[in-house]
C-alpha cells in the first residue's frame, strides 16, 4: 500500500508537467522524442511504445532509488547540446494577383473601382460621351454647345480623377503634320508656318513666340501644349492673359484642345481660391488674378506656364511681374505681337521670367548683344512673309473739316489751354500738355456742347455703304464716355454696340457674340484699350480709328482684330483726322519719329512715341517753349530734328503778344473802375466772351476757368476794338501805344495771320515778316509802358 | 460580323520606373485609336527568391495569369481583339475568349523561332496607306483556322491606325501615372 502511495506521489509529481518538444527527464530516465504530451499515471505504469514515447530505462517501478531521488529536473536539449532535426521553412510564396484600377472614357457609367477616388467630373451617360471622352456637348469637335460646368463656381475645389488626368496622354498622336482628323475638327488646319511654330515651341522649355498679330500665336501655343501633354511632359498648365482676351482663350481651348479639362479662374476672391485649388489640365487666369491670389498658388504648381501679351510683365517691380516669376514652372512660353513695345530694356523683365540669367544687366546698352542672346529663344514672323494668302489690308486716311461749332469750341479750348499753360510758367509739365491734347482730341471727335461731329457724319455715310454691301465695321476710340457713347446713339440704326472696359466678362461675350451672329449688328464700337487686344472679329472687314494713339502699334493691334487668319475679305482701315487741329500736328510728328526709329532700332520694334518725344517737342506742339531752368526729363529721347520752324516761331510770338495785350487791358482799365468789364468793354464783345467762358466751364472743368478773368476769353480782334474805343484810348491806352492809327493798323494786319496760325496753315514769308515787325513793335510799346 | 473590329485591346506588361516590378496595362480604343478605356494593375514586384524560382516563366506568368487575365476580364469596354507585343502574351488567348494577336514591325527584329511557333499562324499585314509600317502578325494556335479572317480584319484597321502606337501611349501614360499616384510606384 505504501509502495502504491509512493507510486502515485511520484506520478503526481510527474503528471502535471507538460513536456514540449524534445526533453530529457532525469531521474526516471524518459526520453520523449516528439510533440507535446502530458505524462499520466497509466502511461507510467507500463512501458510505452507508442510513436510518441519511448521508455528507455530503467523501469521506474523497480527503481527504489528513484523514489528517494531528488525532485525531477527538466533540462532542455539545447543545454545538453544534443543533435536536433533541422527546421524546415517554406521560402516560396507564390506571386499573387495584383489589384487593378482603371476607367472607361465612353461608357454608360464610370467604372466602379473601389480604389478610385470619387469621380468628380459630371457622371456622363452613354449618349453624352464623345470619342474624345468628353460629354458631346463639351467637345468642340463633336459638339459645340457651351460647357456650363466650367463656369460654375464651386463651393469646394474640384478633384480630377487620376485617370482623367492622364486622358490627354492616351489620346492618339496629333500627326506629323498636325492633321489627325481625330484630334482636329473640320477647318482646323494649321498653316505651314504655324506647324513650324508648334514644333519650335515643343523643342524649347523657354521660348518667346513673337509673331505679328493675327498669325495665330495662341493656336500654335495650344497645339504645342497638346503635344507636351501627349508626351507626358506636362500634366498641368497655366495660361495668363489680359482680361479682354480671356473668353477668346477659353473658346480657342475648347475648340482646339477639347480633351483638356479647363478651369477658368475668375470672379470674387473666395471663388477664385476654390478655382485655383480645383484640379484641371489647364487653368486660365488673368495677370491681375494671379497677382491678387499669389499666396494661394504655390511655386511649381504648373508644369507649363503660357504668358500671353507677355509685355504685361515688362516692369519687374510690379506685383504682376513678381507673381509670375514666383511660379517657377519647368516650361515657360511667352507670347506677344509687340515684345519690344517700349524699349529693349523691357525684354530684361520678360526674360527674367522666361529665361532667368539669359540677359545680363551689362548688356542693357548693347542691343546687338541682347538680340544675339535672345535669338535661340525668339521666333517672330510677319504676316507679309508668313501669310501671303491673307487678304490685303488697305490702310488709308480720311480727313474731315470740323463743323462750325466744333471749330469754335476747338479754337477756344486751344487758345485758353495755351494761355493756361503759359500762365503756369515754371510749374507747367508734360502732363498738362497731354491733358490739353486729350481734350482737344475729344472735340475733334465730337463737340461736347452741341454734339456736332464731322467724324460721325463721315462714319454715318460710310456705314450706309458698308451695310448695303453686307459687310461689318469696327470703330475704335480712346474715349468710351466722350466719344463711343455718343457714336452709339448716332449709329443706332446700324445696331451699334459698345465694347469697353466697363463691361463685365459676360457682357463682353454677349456683345461679341451678337456682333458675330446678328446681321443687323453692322458696327461695333470699341475702346482701343479694351478691344485692341486678343479679340477675333473677322466678321468685320472695315476698321475706323476715330482718334489716334502715340504708339502706332496700338492701332495696328486693333486692326488685327479683323485682319487675321479667318478673314476672307479685303480689309479696309481708315484713320480719321480733323484738319487744322492737334491731330494733324501729332500725325506729322509721329511719322517723323517713326522714320527715325526704324533706322536706329530694328524693324520689329514698335515704339511708344510718347516715351520718345522730348519735352521741347511736346511744348512745340502748341508753339510753346519748355520752361527755362528745367532740364529735359527725357534724356534718352532722340535728338531734336533741327531748328524750330517758322510755324512754331509764329505761334510763340503771337501767344506772347496776346498774353501781353490781355494783361495791359485788364491792368489799365481796372485802374479806372472796378467794374471795368461792364463799363469799358462793348456789349457784344463782353457777351461773346462771357458765353465762351460759360461753355468752357461746362465742357472742360479741369481748366479751372472760374479763377480766370473774362479777358482770357476775348478774341484776338477784340483787343484792337477795346483799345481803340475813344474813351479807353483817351483815358489810358494813348499813353501806352502813342498812335492809335498805327496800332490799329498793325493789329489788323496781324489778325488774319493769327487766324492762319490757329488753323495750322503755313505762313508766307511776307506774313512772317509782318508778324515779326508788328509784334516786335507792339511788344516794345507794351514793355516800355510797364 | 462586321468587316473590322470596333473595340481594340492593347495589353502590355511594362517594367516599373524603378525596374523592380511589372505593371500590366490594357488600353481599349476604337478603330480610330480614340481611347475607350484604360486599366492598369498595381505593380507586381517579385522577390529575389521568386525570380530564380519562376525562372523563364516569370514574365509570362505575371503578364498572362496575374495581369492580362484580370485586365481583360474586368474590362467594361469588352475588346473584340487583343494585341500584344510580347510573344509570351499570346497565351492570354487561353484565358480569354477573343483573338489575341502578337504584332511587331516587319523586319524590325531577327526572326527567332520560339517553342510552339510552328503551330502558330502568322502573316504579314501591309497597311492601306503609306503612313504606317508593315506588320507581322502571329496568332495563337487556338485561332489557327480563323487566323486568315482575323488578319483580314486587322489589315482593314491599319489604314487608319498604327497598331504599334497605342503601346507608346500606354508607356507614356504609365510614366505620368507612376509620377502622380503612389499606388503605381
Amino acid at each position: 500500500m505504501k509502495l502504491r502511495s509512493t507510486r502515485i506521489q511520484l506520478a503526481e509529481r510527474i503528471a502535471p508537467i507538460n513536456i514540449s518538444g524534445s526533453i530529457l527527464v532525469s531521474g526516471p530516465d524518459l526520453f520523449l522524442t516528439t510533440r507535446q504530451q502530458s505524462l499520466s499515471l497509466p502511461q507510467l505504469l507500463r512501458p510505452l511504445s507508442s510513436p510518441n514515447f519511448a521508455l528507455v530505462l530503467p523501469d521506474i517501478l523497480g527503481a527504489a532509488a528513484a523514489i528517494a531521488a531528488p525532485p525531477t529536473q527538466i533540462v532542455t536539449h539545447q543545454d545538453l547540446a544534443l543533435p536536433d532535426h533541422p527546421r524546415v521553412e517554406s521560402l516560396f510564396h507564390p506571386l499573387t494577383r495584383p489589384r487593378s484600377a482603371g476607367k472607361g472614357y465612353s461608357l454608360e457609367r464610370p467604372l466602379e473601382e473601389k480604389e478610385q477616388p470619387g469621380l468628380t467630373l459630371p457622371a456622363p451617360s452613354a449618349v453624352d460621351r464623345c470619342r474624345h471622352g468628353l460629354r458631346s456637348t463639351e467637345c468642340a469637335i463633336c459638339g459645340r454647345k457651351p460647357d456650363p460646368w466650367r463656369r460654375v463656381a464651386n463651393a469646394v475645389p474640384r478633384k480630377l480623377d487620376i485617370f482623367d488626368l492622364i486622358l490627354p496622354v492616351l489620346q492618339p498622336p496629333l500627326g506629323d503634320q498636325f492633321d489627325n482628323t481625330m484630334s482636329f475638327g473640320p477647318g482646323q488646319e494649321l498653316y505651314a508656318f504655324q506647324r513650324h511654330g508648334v514644333r519650335w515651341l515643343t523643342e524649347r522649355e523657354r521660348a518667346l513666340l513673337a509673331d505679328e498679330m493675327g498669325l495665330g500665336k495662341s493656336i500654335q501655343a495650344i497645339v504645342a501644349m497638346r503635344v507636351l501633354y501627349r508626351r507626358g511632359r506636362a500634366v498641368t498648365a497655366l495660361i495668363l492673359c489680359p482680361k479682354s482676351i480671356m473668353t477668346d482663350w477659353e473658346q480657342k481651348l475648347r475648340a482646339w484642345a477639347p480633351e483638356l479639362r479647363l478651369q477658368v479662374v475668375s470672379g470674387a476672391k473666395e471663388v477664385r481660391q476654390v478655382q485655383w485649388a480645383s484640379q484641371a489640365h489647364v487653368h486660365l487666369a488673368t495677370y491681375d488674378s494671379l497677382r491678387q491670389d499669389s499666396e494661394v498658388v504655390p511655386p511649381r504648381t504648373f508644369d507649363l506656364v503660357i504668358t500671353d501679351e507677355v509685355q504685361k510683365i515688362k516692369n519687374p517691380e510690379t506685383g504682376i511681374a513678381q507673381a509670375v516669376r514666383r511660379l517657377n514652372p519647368p516650361v515657360r512660353w511667352g507670347l506677344s505681337g509687340t515684345p519690344l513695345e517700349n524699349r529693349i530694356d523691357d525684354l530684361f523683365a520678360v526674360f527674367a521670367f522666361l529665361a532667368p540669367g539669359l540677359l545680363q544687366a551689362r548688356e542693357a546698352g548693347r542691343p546687338d548683344r541682347v538680340r544675339e542672346a535672345m535669338a535661340p529663344f525668339l521666333l517672330r514672323r510677319r504676316k507679309s512673309e508668313a501669310l501671303k494668302e491673307l487678304p490685303e489690308k488697305v490702310v488709308g486716311e480720311a480727313w474731315v473739316e470740323l463743323t462750325e461749332s466744333q471749330r469754335a469750341a476747338y479754337d477756344e479750348l486751344e487758345q485758353r489751354g495755351i494761355l493756361d499753360l503759359k500762365e503756369k510758367g515754371e510749374k507747367v509739365t508734360v502732363t498738362h500738355i497731354f491733358g490739353l491734347i486729350n481734350h482737344l482730341k475729344q472735340i475733334c471727335n465730337i463737340d461736347p456742347v452741341t454734339g456736332e461731329s464731322s467724324k460721325l457724319d463721315f462714319l454715318g455715310q460710310r456705314m450706309e455703304h458698308i451695310a448695303e454691301q453686307g459687310d461689318k465695321a469696327l470703330v475704335f476710340s480712346q474715349f468710351p464716355e466722350k466719344t463711343l457713347r455718343k457714336a452709339a446713339e448716332f449709329l443706332n440704326e446700324y445696331g451699334a454696340q459698345i465694347y469697353d472696359g466697363s463691361l463685365s466678362g459676360q457682357q463682353r461675350d454677349h456683345v461679341v457674340e451678337a456682333f458675330r451672329r446678328d446681321p443687323a449688328r453692322v458696327v461695333l464700337l470699341l475702346s482701343t484699350k479694351a478691344g485692341g487686344l486678343g479679340l477675333t472679329l473677322t466678321e468685320a472687314n472695315y476698321v475706323f480709328h476715330l482718334d489716334h494713339w502715340w504708339n502706332p502699334a496700338a492701332a495696328a493691334q486693333a486692326e488685327d482684330r479683323t485682319h487675321r487668319i479667318g478673314q476672307k475679305k479685303q480689309v479696309f482701315v481708315q484713320y480719321v483726322y480733323a484738319v487744322d487741329t492737334i491731330e494733324e500736328r501729332i500725325r506729322k510728328l509721329v511719322e517723323q519719329k517713326r522714320r527715325l526709329f526704324k533706322e536706329i532700332i530694328d524693324e520689329l520694334t514698335d515704339v511708344e512715341l510718347s516715351g520718345r518725344l522730348t519735352e521741347d517737342e511736346l511744348f512745340e506742339l502748341f508753339g510753346l517753349e519748355r520752361p527755362r531752368g528745367r532740364s529735359q526729363t527725357n534724356q534718352q529721347a532722340m535728338p531734336t530734328t533741327g531748328p524750330r520752324t517758322a510755324y512754331v516761331d509764329a505761334r510763340t510770338v503771337l501767344t506772347d503778344l496776346e498774353l501781353a495785350l490781355r494783361r495791359i487791358i485788364e491792368a489799365k482799365l481796372s485802374q479806372l473802375t472796378s467794374d471795368w468789364w461792364v463799363e469799358r468793354v462793348p456789349n457784344d464783345i463782353r457777351m461773346r466772351a462771357e458765353g465762351r467762358r460759360a461753355r468752357n466751364e461746362s465742357a472742360w472743368p479741369w481748366l479751372s476757368p472760374k479763377t480766370g478773368s473774362f479777358v482770357d476769353f476775348l478774341d484776338f480782334s477784340d483787343y484792337r476794338k477795346i483799345i481803340s474805343i475813344d474813351t479807353n484810348w483817351g483815358d489810358v491806352f494813348e499813353k501806352v501805344f502813342l498812335h492809335r492809327e498805327i496800332v490799329v493798323a498793325k493789329m489788323m494786319e496781324l489778325e488774319p495771320i493769327r487766324n492762319n496760325v490757329a488753323h495750322n496753315r503755313e505762313l508766307s514769308a511776307e506774313e512772317l515778316q509782318v508778324l515779326r515787325l508788328n509784334s516786335r513793335h507792339l511788344m516794345l510799346l507794351l514793355e516800355s509802358s510797364r | 460580323m462586321t468587316d473590322t473590329f470596333e473595340r481594340l485591346g492593347f495589353v502590355s506588361l511594362n517594367r516599373t520606373e524603378s525596374g523592380d516590378g511589372y505593371i500590366g496595362a490594357l488600353l481599349v480604343t476604337d478603330p480610330n485609336g480614340m481611347p475607350l478605356e484604360f486599366r492598369v494593375t498595381h505593380p507586381v514586384k517579385p522577390t529575389a527568391i521568386q525570380k530564380p524560382l519562376y525562372g523563364e516563366s516569370l514574365e509570362p506568368y505575371i503578364g498572362v495569369v496575374l495581369c492580362g487575365r484580370q485586365l481583360v476580364a474586368s474590362s467594361e469596354a469588352h475588346p473584340q481583339i487583343v494585341f500584344v507585343t510580347s510573344e509570351f502574351m499570346l497565351d492570354l488567348r487561353k484565358e480569354a475568349s477573343i483573338p489575341v494577336v502578337y504584332i511587331r514591325d516587319a523586319g524590325h527584329a531577327i526572326e527567332v523561332v520560339s517553342e510552339g511557333a510552328d503551330r502558330r499562324p502568322s502573316g504579314h499585314v501591309k497597311p492601306g496607306g503609306t503612313a504606317f509600317k508593315p506588320l507581322i502578325l502571329v496568332g495563337h494556335e487556338l485561332d489557327f483556322e480563323a487566323f486568315d479572317h482575323i488578319r483580314g480584319r486587322v489589315e482593314t484597321l491599319t489604314s487608319r491606325l498604327d497598331l504599334m502606337e497605342p503601346f507608346t501611349r500606354t508607356a507614356e501614360a504609365l510614366k505620368v501615372l507612376t509620377k502622380q499616384d503612389k499606388r503605381f510606384q
